[in-house]
């Protein structure tokens, strides 16, 4: 899987925003809010191939959590970025 | 209202705007927090005025600035950055077609110089958020410069002679401007003067780059992976900064001034310093007539923009930048924000009624700092008016 390389991630301070560069109409654009682990995954899975399984290996890593629930957080994560379009497989 | 008491109510007005466009331009802190936090409807004065000034991209920097506490609401910081990505798309864009351009032409034998824009563009810590605007390019010799006009009209594309007697054609959907002339100087007395001080002048190869520059890039170039460079040929430092300076001088003489203009200039003077003599250039500015002038621009990037007067080329004295201000104000990017301005209209008389108005509302600049140069653009603006009708 990988993310889709026209959702462009701004951040300021402790806001974390994707932003589709393909729309042209300025009051049509698609935007998605992150929190600050999907956009800590965003900004380093960029240009990469990743499954979800590596993610959860990572949030375990990065955050301390137990694997069964970073598995979990992650397959709903990518779940809803697969059905927005912002991964592709 | 009189002048003085309206710049104290500009001054109070523009503080947080200010604030945040001098921390975005040199991507540092806010020096004063005080003016923060701002009302909903003061948040979008200051985005409206940002778009105004076309310094959005830059004052959007401003923001990575402020405490999270005193960021505007979350609706305008979204507006704020979909407006970033679209211009780094719009400057992605408009570096290809340059790059189309010049290979175009390097490939029919005539060399382009590529003034201000995206050369402009380079100078800041983030070139991909500078707003950019059409592609302006210098040809050497008469002979280019009517090779490349040819060449465009024999692609089938519109070109167009304007008042000033450069060309100016759409390509792919962006304005492209050819130009005879180097400096905006008219003064026909110093015509020889300029043409020595180019032909002694080397030109140098710049990088484009749609990624990020490293924030300490001293040298315009040297730390960019050149992977995904390219190169095209700009004018030396010291030309550059003539170039800029008598551009503005031009503009705010006549058509008005904005503030991105300003920003181009003052990140010019930082990035350059180190690479050309101060006292130098100061005796061009003094040969060219542009003391006075720069004097007052001087005052303007050090008391408004936050330069620091060590990267200045020569101490001088300040003096009271207001009238400066208070034109860049009223008119916006390239005064198109002055009430009577229509881009559209094309009509001899509507033309010619703007360019005369706006010279006398911005008198107060002529009268003080260059009232030979404008009084010579106005002529050659008349003039080319006619021959265009």
């Amino acid at each position: 899987m990988k993310i889709n390389e026209n959702f462009k991630l701004r951040i300021i301070k402790d806001h974390y925003f994707i932003v589709d560069s393909t729309q042209k109409e300025e009051n049509m654009v698609d935007v998605y809010k992150l929190n600050e682990a999907a956009a800590w995954f965003w900004s380093t899975l960029s240009g990469k191939e990743f499954t979800a399984t590596m993610l959860a290996e990572c949030l375990c890593d990065r955050y301390g959590i137990a694997y069964e629930r970073a598995l979990a957080d992650v397959e709903t994560m990518l779940e809803d970025w697969l059905k927005w379009g912002l991964a592709e497989e | 209202m009189g002048a003085g008491r309206r710049m104290m109510e500009y001054t109070k007005e523009y503080t947080p705007f200010f604030s945040l466009l001098r921390s975005g331009l040199w991507e540092k802190d806010l020096i004063d927090l005080s003016p923060f936090p701002i009302s909903q409807e003061e948040w979008l004065e200051v985005y409206t005025r940002s778009c105004r000034q076309t310094v959005q991209g830059i004052v959007y920097r401003g923001l990575s600035y402020l405490p999270s506490q005193l960021l505007p609401p979350e609706e305008l910081l979204v507006r704020w950055m979909v407006e970033s990505v679209r211009l780094e798309e719009n400057n992605k864009r408009t570096n290809k077609e340059i790059m189309a351009l010049y290979t175009f032409f390097v490939s029919n034998g005539v060399h382009p110089i590529l003034k201000k824009g995206q050369a402009a563009a380079a100078l800041y810590e983030v070139p991909s958020l500078r707003v950019c605007g059409d592609i302006d390019l210098y040809f050497r010799t008469k002979e280019e410069y009517k090779c490349a006009n040819l060449l465009i009209a024999r692609q089938g594309i519109e070109i167009h002679r304007r008042a000033d007697g450069s060309y100016d054609y759409n390509w792919h959907g962006i304005e492209v401007e050819h130009h005879a002339t180097l400096v905006d100087l008219r003064n026909p007395f110093l015509s020889a003067y300029l043409k020595k001080l180019l032909q002694g002048n080397d030109f140098d190869e710049n990088y484009f780059s749609e990624s990020r520059s490293s924030k300490n890039d001293e040298n315009r170039s040297s730390k960019i992976n050149e992977s995904s460079l390219y190169k095209i040929e700009v004018p030396s430092a010291s030309i550059t900064l003539l170039m800029f300076n008598a551009h503005i001088m031009k503009h705010a003489l006549l058509s008005g001034i904005g503030l991105r203009q300003l920003c181009d200039m003052a990140r010019a003077y930082y990035r350059f310093s180190g690479l050309y003599q101060g006292e130098e250039l100061r005796l061009i500015y003094q040969k060219t007539g542009m003391m006075k002038w720069s004097r007052l621009l001087h005052s303007f990037l050090t008391e408004y923009l936050g330069l620091e007067k060590k990267y200045l080329p020569y101490e001088q004295d300040t003096v009271p930048a207001e009238k400066l201000l208070e034109a860049i104000l009223r008119g916006g990017n390239f005064g198109q924000h002055a009430g009577d301005y229509n881009r559209k209209e094309r009509g001899y008389f509507s033309k010619k009624n703007y360019m005369i108005k706006s010279i006398y509302r911005n008198r107060r600049i002529s009268l003080d700092c260059a009232l030979f140069e404008a009084f010579c653009w106005t002529a050659e603006l008349i003039c080319g008016q006619i021959h265009e009708s």
